[in-house]
């Protein structure tokens, strides 16, 4: 059965590229059909569970190989089964969602397309046992929520939190390449179950720091930790069906798969372990302090995530088996409150047209069975039981604790950011849902009978999967510890408690409770100083500074193209034969001596001599004349003169072309020359002084280059052949017509097709135009 | 104001360059001449009845547009270019009519002949195109 | 006669760069046709000059001896090169005369846009 994934991966990106073809059979009926896709991939995932083992590994070669060891191998594990479960669940879920919600866009065609990219991209970059191709769907993913965030295209906010991700996530997609490629090298392959069957030792590798660097740069951006955590609240200008797919299962938490991909192979070290700590720490702090400043529901839920996302890459970087295991079951937990709730908040959006919750008030009245949904993922955030909340927070505890020497700092910043957890769940389910508020009553543009089932079905479904997964958290105890064996490389027992009996850690939680409770009573004052606190941070925006130094890249290459590119005709010419001289001068051969023709010169012909020195003084009268009609008359002599010279060495068909087509280009001249300006004395006569050194080395260069040319003979000239074969095999004695009809046709026929084109050209140039009055011009 | 000895000069002129620049044609496989030369000559010959009789004139003249003279130029060349494929030879190669066939003593009819005939229509085609636009638009009629 | 045929070049060369580096455009057309002449001649230089017969293969003659005639192949080139010169001159006068006929400037450094005053 697993062997159909890789079938099934194609299958999503199919689904989304056909979407055009298919919508418009379908119409409204699009989502359900696409939903059965993401269906597939979850009961195919699901019927895995079943017979799941702990080191049970799979690999699935899907036969189309990119490049010589990068081909599309897919992996089964637990780590693969944990994310690809949650991601196809909820997408399968979404995608009904998202069937509702985004009825009433026009270009409902275009989100399903980029939704199912999305997801095959996030299902690809999770079962991929190649990193090559693992990067490729880390960069899918980010051009595709590119184009999800920036799918309002219309509001410029939109558009410049679209481009702030897509810069963001991908350069840390540059980073990953970057770091997969020196993986690598050193490994000698590309897969990661034979970089592990290997044993490959990166770790006392020399380059360990840099690749290390790179995937953590990689990590970083994608995961939305600090410094770069400002594009995630952007980000939320995505449609709502978005928000919660990014921040529950993909995207975001890309970044976190790919810390416990690595761990076996890079992690554990002091960099990994301090790096990550430092950054989780910070992150987690700052996500859950500044949610409580903000208005904007869905700004609320953002920062939340980003707190989130702090606390998984701390525990990753903590690295024991246990923190490992919080980890995980921390991942599930978030994408199941996280994915209810920004659909809980598209709701309330559809239903009264706002999200701020200053406005929204008693929604107990109008949306009872959404508020239920979303008290008991309000309860899992708030890591409260019974809800699966509770048991990821008191792994978490376990795990702070366990860190010796740094658990005085980590645990302060866990408690403090669990507090805020606790006062934004209350403080939202009391200024939003709660019947007895004192707030006037917002106005309700739908009802919840308005809404169809599917589409509060993805809520439904989240809170009851948290809190059955809470009532029995031993149902996920194998699928913890086949993750766990996957990042460790160890088997643990897993046993997944919701009562762990009065403890050090449930102590914690009751005070970090009691004092969330406190805060949210508090939370005029806190959420006042919060503010405070984020106007006096605005000072060093980071988004703002991160559009100014763009700015200042774009700014700067304008300059340079601009010294580059300054549009003067003879500055580029000039630099062009300059160029050109310096490099030839390192090139010639500098004795002149050398430069007798390989056979000696040949006597000079008096004829010769006098046609050259006519042509000589013809063509510079003509370059000095200031009128225009003898400049072209003397260019003219210049032109017969050396149709002579052809002549003279038994060139007769050249010599008689070069008459007829000086002709030709004379009477051209002539006919064009009274509409063209009269010659004018344009340049300085230092610019004149300069153009003439130039012009003169130049052919002085010329003249070097032909003599030297003239020294070396290397083949016997193939016209020999011709000259034989002339009559024998073409019938033709002008050896030069059968050299241009016959022996070498192709040329001829090339040059007459360009011919032809000049000729179009000019005939549009002249022809298609706007007649004007010619008086201002003539004269 | 019709000047009816220049006009009878020019058109003889013209009559006198086209025949001139077919014998020049024909005679180019063997001796001084060829499409290129043939070609500049002819549309002289044109020019200068354009000159006197007016552009109009010789567009009548020639039936078709001069696009099309250059396209049925680079068709024959096309053609000859391609004809010995259905003989099973390479392209290009040259295809004769066996030579004991009695034209103008010197002359081999073949393939590379039509390929000369071919650059003769097109080369005139695109310098009368040239010229007669210019002609047009700068009035010169 | 090398020699002076390559000073020939070489100053037909100084004055073609001399040319297309002003700024009056029908100085820098001009300075393009001598370029290209030059240019010409380089080639036909290149085959050779020591031999001066014409290129023909007598009446009744199966073949000619490559050693009396003048290299045939750069003439072909040379041919081919006069007469895309030709097109070219022409392109050149017509865009250049459609430049000035918008622009109503004959200077270069004015260049900088195409659009209609």
């Amino acid at each position: 059965m697993i062997k159909y994934l890789p079938l099934l991966i194609g299958i999503l990106f199919l689904s989304g590229l056909m979407v055009s073809l298919i919508y418009p059979f379908l119409k409204k009926k699009l989502g359900w059909v696409l939903s059965l896709v993401p269906l597939a991939v979850f009961i195919l995932l699901f019927t895995v569970l079943g017979d799941l083992k702990p080191k049970s590994l799979q690999i699935l070669p899907s036969g189309f190989e990119l490049l010589e060891k990068i081909s599309f191998t897919f992996r089964i594990d637990g780590l693969s089964l944990v994310f690809g479960l949650l991601i196809s669940g909820i997408g399968f879920l979404i995608v009904l969602y998202a069937t509702w919600y985004m009825k009433k866009y026009e270009r409902q065609g275009h989100f399903f397309t980029y939704f199912m990219l999305f997801m095959a991209a996030m299902t690809g970059l999770v079962f991929s046992d190649n990193i090559m191709v693992l990067f490729i769907f880390w960069e899918l993913t980010s051009v595709t929520s590119f184009l999800l965030i920036g799918f309002n295209h219309q509001l410029e906010k939109s558009r410049q939190a679209a481009l702030q991700s897509l810069l963001i996530t991908g350069f840390g997609g540059l980073c990953l390449l970057f770091a997969a490629i020196l993986m690598g090298q050193i490994a000698g392959t590309y897969q990661l179950s034979e970089m592990i069957s290997q044993n490959i030792d990166f770790v006392n590798n020399p380059r360990y720091l840099l690749i290390f660097i790179l995937v953590l740069i990689a990590v970083l951006t994608k995961s939305a930790q600090f410094p770069f955590h400002f594009w995630l609240p952007g980000a939320m200008e995505a449609p709502t069906p978005v928000s919660a797919y990014l921040h529950s299962a993909t995207m975001v938490n890309a970044g976190v798969f790919l810390l416990l991909r690595m761990h076996p192979l890079l992690g554990d070290t002091l960099e990994w372990k301090y790096s990550l700590i430092l950054s989780g720490v910070i992150t987690m702090f700052i996500g859950a302090f500044f949610s409580m400043g903000q208005k904007d529901l869905k700004r609320i839920l953002a920062f939340t995530t980003i707190s989130a996302l702090g606390t998984m890459v701390l525990l990753i970087g903590i690295g024991t088996p246990l923190s490992m295991e919080a980890t995980l079951v921390f991942f599930i937990v978030h994408g199941l409150y996280k994915g209810g709730l920004f659909m809980v908040a598209g709701i309330i959006d559809k239903s009264t047209g706002t999200r701020d919750i200053t406005v929204l008030s008693k929604l107990w009245k109008h949306l009872p069975v959404t508020t239920i949904f979303a008290i008991l993922a309000l309860i899992s955030m708030a890591g409260l039981p019974p809800m699966l909340g509770f048991v990821g927070k008191e792994l978490v505890y376990v795990a702070k604790i366990q860190l010796p020497g740094l658990s005085w700092i980590i645990l302060p910043l866990g408690v403090g950011a669990n507090i805020m957890m606790v006062a934004i769940s209350l403080t939202l389910f009391f200024e939003v849902f709660n019947p007895w508020s004192k707030k006037p009553d917002v106005s309700i543009q739908h009802k919840e009978k308005d809404f169809p089932w599917y589409f509060l079905l993805g809520p439904g479904v989240l809170a009851l999967a948290g809190l059955l997964l809470g009532l029995a958290p031993e149902i996920l105890n194998t699928l913890i510890a086949n993750a766990l064996y996957v990042t460790k490389n160890e088997l643990v027992d897993v046993n997944l408690l919701l009562w762990h009996g009065f403890n050090e850690v449930l102590m914690l939680s009751i005070f970090a409770i009691a004092l969330g409770v406190t805060v949210f009573i508090l939370r005029k004052p806190v959420t006042k100083f919060i503010c405070s606190i984020i106007n006096w941070l605005d000072n060093f925006h980071l988004p703002t500074f991160f559009m100014t130094v763009m700015n200042f890249y774009l700014k700067n290459a304008a300059k340079n193209t601009q010294r580059i590119q300054h549009g003067y005709h003879r500055f580029y010419l000039m630099t062009f034969f300059i160029t050109t001289l310096v490099i030839i001068s390192f090139q010639i051969n500098w004795y002149l001596g050398d430069l007798v023709p390989f056979n000696g010169f040949t006597p000079i012909n008096t004829n010769i001599v006098i046609l050259v020195i006519v042509a000589s003084l013809a063509i510079i009268f003509a370059v000095f004349s200031k009128s225009r009609l003898s400049a072209i008359l003397a260019m003219g002599v210049v032109g017969y003169a050396i149709g002579l010279i052809y002549l003279l060495y038994g060139a007769i068909d050249l010599t008689i072309t070069q008459l007829l087509a000086e002709t030709v280009i004379m009477l051209l001249f002539v006919m064009v020359i009274y509409y063209l300006p009269k010659f004018a004395l344009l340049s300085s006569r230092k610019s004149r002084a300069r153009d003439i050194i130039i012009s003169l080395s130049v052919g002085f260069f010329i003249t070097i280059v032909v003599l030297h040319a003239n020294t070396v003979n290397f083949y016997e000239p193939v016209s020999n052949f011709y000259a034989e074969n002339s009559v024998i095999k073409a019938h033709g004695r002008n050896i030069v017509n059968v050299i241009l009809v016959d022996f070498r046709a192709l040329d001829t026929f090339g040059e007459i097709t360009v011919l032809t084109l000049a000729a179009v050209g000019v005939f549009s140039l002249f022809r298609f135009t706007v007649k004007k009055e010619k008086n201002n011009i003539n004269k | 104001m019709r000047n009816i000895i220049l006009e009878k000069i020019v058109s003889l002129f013209l009559k006198v360059m086209l025949i001139f620049a077919i014998y020049l044609l024909l005679r180019g496989h063997n001796n001084p001449g060829g499409g290129f030369i043939a070609a500049i000559i002819a549309s002289t010959g044109f020019v200068f009845y354009a000159i006197i009789y007016g552009t109009k004139k010789v567009e009548k003249m020639l039936h078709l547009s001069t696009h099309q003279w250059m396209g049925i130029g680079l068709l024959l060349v096309l053609i000859s270019t391609l004809l010995p494929l259905f003989f099973s030879k390479e392209i290009q190669t040259g295809l004769w009519i066996p030579s004991d066939f009695p034209v103008l003593g010197l002359l081999s009819l073949g393939t590379p002949l039509l390929f000369d005939t071919g650059v003769f229509v097109t080369v005139s085609g695109v310098i009368l195109t040239i010229i007669l636009s210019i002609m047009e638009v700068l009035e010169w009629n | 006669m090398e020699l002076i045929l390559a000073i020939f070049i070489g100053l037909l060369y100084a004055s073609g760069v001399y040319l297309i580096l002003r700024r009056s455009i029908v100085k820098v057309i001009l300075g393009v046709f001598v370029l290209s002449n030059a240019t010409n001649l380089i080639i036909f230089l290149s085959g050779g000059i020591k031999r001066s017969g014409a290129g023909f293969i007598p009446a009744g003659a199966e073949k000619v001896d490559p050693a009396t005639i003048s290299d045939p192949l750069p003439q072909a080139l040379i041919l081919t090169a006069i007469v895309i010169g030709l097109g070219i001159a022409a392109y050149i006068l017509a865009l250049k005369y459609r430049y000035f006929e918008i622009t109503e400037t004959h200077d270069l450094d004015q260049l900088s846009k195409t659009d209609q005053k």
